[in-house]
């Protein structure tokens, strides 16, 4: 190896200058920032002596540090690096890269180490970074060459938006494409493969054939059909209740263990906020995660934003967050959907876990530990661990009470119940936190799913990964405008019928992929809700016209012993699914919930509702994403006034 | 893993437990076996079971006990009260073998050795009351499962408190509806004590409300039902409500020294539960309310089976006893001493329920099952 870089510091211009090999290595770059940061009264001498504090107990730079926590601007210290090293400190907004000098196979080195190709000086390539260190002459050696480059500083925020600008069409395809180029049978561009259309033609065919050969037979076995599918769902969600509702279920992880942790053993964790249109509620999100008990020199977080929403792109800026927060700008694009833009963002994270929140989120302050601590305990299969979600709204209106019931159920009994019975895990929206390493394993999120985060969790499970609850609680807010309360639950049914056809596509290799007990799993938690919903207010009626009002004219729908298991499901399947929702108030003690709770079969009138608006939309408008207004709560409004207020 | 095994019914290391029972021929099979060979000797010998004598008079809809009532419907669509006896005592002898094998497994697992645990479930099975009830008149089955079955409820409510054990413990209530008028009135004051067992509901109003509310739900709920399907089957409000008006509309004043007699003199096993109360533990490690339970319960049905007006069994208040013992020492740990009191008092329950014949006998049943073995004997002893 070289003992010098070409070039006298002395005698060379200064965007030549050269770095001395051996002074690459060591601390003492940092040392010599922070002496000519506290000479430049960039930071007070106390203010250093709290950041140099907090690296050594976080296990970060100082650049990291004092960054994060806001202490320093990152121009204001990457300009003090440059001097340091006696090299020219670059704006790259200001001076862009030059883009025939990078190379797209080295796009995650660019985003990962900090370090990219600028610009041709003089003849001379000279290369952007954060750093001169041992591992910078390493990589851009194999590349250009050991005399032939010099280096240039700058921020990896410069970094950050010129790689955006330069990959922005391949990026913006990759988040597109790539889980469709790679495993097309796993994604939900096509809503109906030809094989599943013929299916579905022989299937139709054949029941309108023999409804008119023989009406009341194919009448008979169609109800017979949906009054065992009925049965065998409801069976299913008593067990999943019965065993979730257990404390063996949860994993508990005590605030002891969270205590033992040690800061500096914590790994990088990235955030991904993806938003659109929710200026409003910004500084909520942003006093909720700075509020995250986690080292802020490991924490990236990522706003990610669309390109055209200027509103919220703007209101970020004015927020003046700390360089924990980056803003990443998702290209206008079809389909526009979160986990597009969480593909594109994925491609900028850092971490060795990764997390969404959505805007409203309001995760528990040691959540992020709690994941780690999930992560550490589990096996090397251990993907995702699923953070539970709930409502700080709940007592707003009967809407909200419903969704806060729905919700609970949903995260503290039916979840736990699917981990415990090892089978897949629809996740929820946001609070879900994975391996970086896995999550690109699998092709992260499918940009054309609706409900991405539920076929995340079959394909994590397809491909040999498991998925954890752990007992940390994101509140968030609940949705109690009926409107828009209708579109996003239009939005989850259809996505959960876009899950199950695209899974079902191959149901030999999903049953192997995730054994019997997955298979029938995925059938009654994915399959048959969506379908069950759609079905309910038929059965409903007839039932009702059946048995409530003596009427004999549709008993011969029902021949035994179907007459008495759909008389089960209608009194025993129905009114339990009732009790069910009503005790999943109790984990959390929401106890006003509990007599509010026999109105549930109202709440799933609902349901049926946003169904068919759903399956209208699955047919006509597939990968449309139905945006949730969020800022409508009360609460929020309060909130929102508390943090102006401390902001002024 | 603690200790060495000792051939007495003591601590021991708890065996791996884990093997399916089809895997392994077990309790499960040999009781099932034996139960069924000794109906089938009954049956033989032209004994006619009381349930089905019941059945063919007509009096089976009138008492209540629905679970019953569902399976002798459907008995009664079987050709000929020989094929009825043969179904009946099949039922039986499935439904009382799944509780041995579940006891056997439980015993185990609370680190009793398999000779302490087999002498447990064969001082049960061998009971007089367990066997009349499984060879003949199963209709009483249904209360001692449901109430054997609420040792655990209680035990979990005890012990672990949690969410689930709220809900086994809802779920189990209508058992109690089901099982009859007699054990349907325990329903109100079980209900208050788990409601009262939150420690919220104690303080709060709402959260009283919530988790009575709670537990109350599934009975209301199977009581709903029963009303449904009864209008199905052309049946009225007032013919659901018949049974439990006959019962409690008519208190009397029957023979309560006897009743209870029959329970102390069949069942001594209720001093071990009182002695345990006061039997020297470790701080925290004593569980009471579910050893008062085992005392309690069978106490009551006692009482209520000579004040209300029901048509149960005089030997059901110490089966029930029986059973909900030994469920409750499947799940209680008990030192060593109390263990072997244990297994020594059911020993003496089975002796004296066939030999104490002052409270209660059936001369006909006895004679003909006395007979049955003896014929059984006969080939062996020429042998």
């Amino acid at each position: 190896m070289a003992h010098l870089v070409a070039h006298s510091p002395v005698q060379a211009p200064a965007e030549l200058l050269g770095v001395p090999r051996e002074r690459s290595l060591g601390e003492a770059v940092h040392f010599s920032v922070a002496h000519l940061l506290v000479e430049r009264r960039l930071i007070s001498l106390t203010g250093l002596a709290v950041a140099m504090r907090n690296a050594a107990d976080w296990g970060s730079s100082l650049a990291q540090t004092v960054i994060s926590s806001g202490a320093v601007r990152p121009f204001d210290y990457y300009r003090a690096v440059a001097d340091v090293y006696e090299v020219r400190f670059v704006d790259l907004r200001a001076e862009p890269i030059d883009v025939s000098l990078t190379n797209l196979e080295d796009r995650a080195d660019y985003a990962e180490r900090n370090i990219v190709p600028w610009r041709r000086v003089n003849g001379r390539l000279m290369i952007a970074t954060t750093e001169i260190s041992a591992s910078s002459f390493e990589w851009a050696d194999a590349r250009f060459g050991s005399d032939n480059y010099d280096f240039v500083i700058t921020s990896p925020f410069d970094i950050l938006w010129e790689t955006q600008r330069l990959f922005r069409d391949w990026d913006s395809f990759f988040a597109r494409e790539a889980l469709y180029s790679w495993k097309p049978e796993h994604s939900a561009k096509l809503t109906v493969v030809p094989k599943q259309k013929a299916a579905l033609y022989l299937v139709m065919g054949g029941f309108l054939g023999s409804a008119v050969l023989a009406p009341y037979v194919t009448l008979v076995a169609v109800m017979a059909l949906f009054t065992t599918i009925y049965t065998l769902t409801f069976v299913f969600k008593f067990v999943l209740t019965l065993v979730g509702s257990s404390r063996k279920a949860d994993m508990e992880i005590s605030p002891e263990e969270i205590a033992a942790l040690k800061n500096h053993e914590l790994p990088v964790y990235t955030v991904l906020v993806p938003m659109y249109k929710e200026a409003a509620v910004l500084p909520l999100l942003a006093k909720a995660l700075q509020g995250l008990d986690y080292p802020p020199s490991k924490l990236e977080v990522k706003l990610v934003l669309e390109e055209d929403d200027t509103e919220t792109i703007d209101a970020a800026k004015a927020l003046k967050l700390p360089g924990t927060f980056e803003i990443v700008r998702v290209p206008p694009s079809q389909p526009k959907t979160k986990p597009k833009a969480c593909n594109y963002a994925l491609q900028f994270s850092r971490g060795e876990f990764v997390t969404i929140y959505d805007a409203e989120d309001q995760p528990e302050p040691d959540q992020l530990k709690k994941a780690v601590l999930a992560f550490r305990r589990g096996n090397a299969n251990l993907a995702c661990v699923q953070g539970r979600l709930n409502y700080f709204n709940r007592d707003e209106n009967w809407l909200t009470q419903m969704f806060t019931l729905e919700y609970s159920q949903w995260f503290d009994f039916l979840l736990p119940g699917l981990d415990w019975l090892r089978v897949p895990i629809p996740l929820g929206g946001t609070s879900n936190h994975f391996r970086l390493e896995a999550l690109r394993k699998v092709g992260a999120w499918d940009p054309f799913n609706v409900t991405e985060d539920a076929d995340l969790g079959v394909r994590l499970a397809q491909e040999g990964y498991s998925v954890g609850v752990i007992n940390s609680t994101t509140y968030e807010e609940a949705n109690g405008v009926l409107p828009s309360w209708i579109n996003q639950r239009s939005r989850w049914i259809k996505g959960y019928m876009q899950t199950w056809l695209v899974h079902m596509r191959d149901p030999v290799h999903l049953w192997r992929s995730i054994g019997t007990k997955g298979f029938f799993a995925f059938q009654f938690f994915i399959g048959a809700p969506p379908f069950t919903v759609l079905l309910a207010p038929v059965l409903w009626g007839i039932e009702i016209l059946t048995w409530a009002f003596h009427s004999t004219s549709m008993e011969w729908l029902f021949p035994e012993p179907f007459g008495t298991l759909a008389l089960f499901n209608l009194v025993f399947g129905n009114l339990f699914l009732v009790y069910f929702g009503v005790i999943a108030a109790l984990k959390r003690k929401y106890y006003n919930l509990v007599p509010v709770g026999i109105m549930l079969p109202f709440y799933w009138v609902l349901h049926s509702i946003a169904a068919y608006k759903a399956f209208w939309q699955l047919v006509t408008n597939p990968h449309y994403w139905e945006k949730t207004t969020h800022g409508t709560s009360r609460i929020t409004q309060d909130a929102l006034d508390t943090v102006r207020q401390e902001q002024t | 893993m603690t200790g060495t095994a000792t051939h007495l019914p003591g601590t021991s290391s708890a065996a791996p437990l884990r093997t399916p029972v089809y895997q392994r021929p077990g309790v499960f099979a040999g009781v099932v076996t034996t139960l069924l060979l000794v109906a089938q000797l009954l049956i033989d010998r032209g004994y006619l079971r009381e349930d089905i004598s019941s059945l063919r008079a007509g009096d089976a809809w009138r008492s209540g006990g629905w679970l019953s009532q569902v399976l002798l419907y459907l008995v009664k669509g079987l050709p000929g009260p020989v094929v009825q006896q043969a179904v009946l005592s099949a039922i039986a002898s499935v439904l009382l073998g799944i509780g041995p094998e579940l006891l056997y497994r439980r015993l185990r697992a609370a680190h009793w050795t398999a000779i302490g645990g087999l002498l447990v479930v064969a001082t049960v099975m061998l009971h007089a009351a367990t066997v009349f009830v499984l060879t003949a008149d199963a209709g009483e089955i249904p209360t001692v499962l449901a109430l054997a079955a609420l040792m655990p409820a209680i035990w979990s409510m005890e012990t672990v408190g949690d969410v689930q054990s709220a809900i086994g413990f809802g779920l189990w209530l209508p058992l109690l509806l089901l099982a009859g008028p007699l054990t349907a009135l325990l329903i109100v004051p079980l209900t208050l004590a788990a409601t009262l067992a939150n420690p919220d509901a104690r303080r709060h109003g709402l959260a009283f409300l919530a988790m009575l509310l709670v537990t109350i739900l599934p009975s209301v709920i199977v009581a709903i039902g029963i009303w449904v399907f009864l209008v199905r089957a052309d049946f009225g409000f007032a013919d659901m409500l018949r049974p439990y008006v006959s019962a409690y509309a008519n208190l009397g004043s029957g023979d309560l020294a006897g009743s209870l007699a029959a329970l102390v003199v069949f069942a001594p096993i209720i001093a071990l539960p009182v002695a345990y109360l006061f039997w020297p533990s470790r701080a925290g490690s004593r569980h009471p309310v579910s050893a008062v339970a085992v005392v309690a319960i069978p106490l009551y049905l006692a009482v209520a089976s000579v004040v209300l007006k029901t048509s149960v069994l005089p030997i059901l208040p110490a089966l029930t006893l029986v059973a909900m013992f030994a469920t409750w020492l499947a799940l209680q740990q008990l030192s060593q001493v109390l263990r072997v009191a244990a297994v020594l008092l059911l020993a003496a329950s089975a002796i004296l329920s066939w030999t104490a014949t002052g409270v209660w006998d059936n001369p006909a049943w006895k004679s003909a099952l006395v007979t049955a073995v003896q014929d059984i004997a006969r080939p062996w002893a020429n042998v």
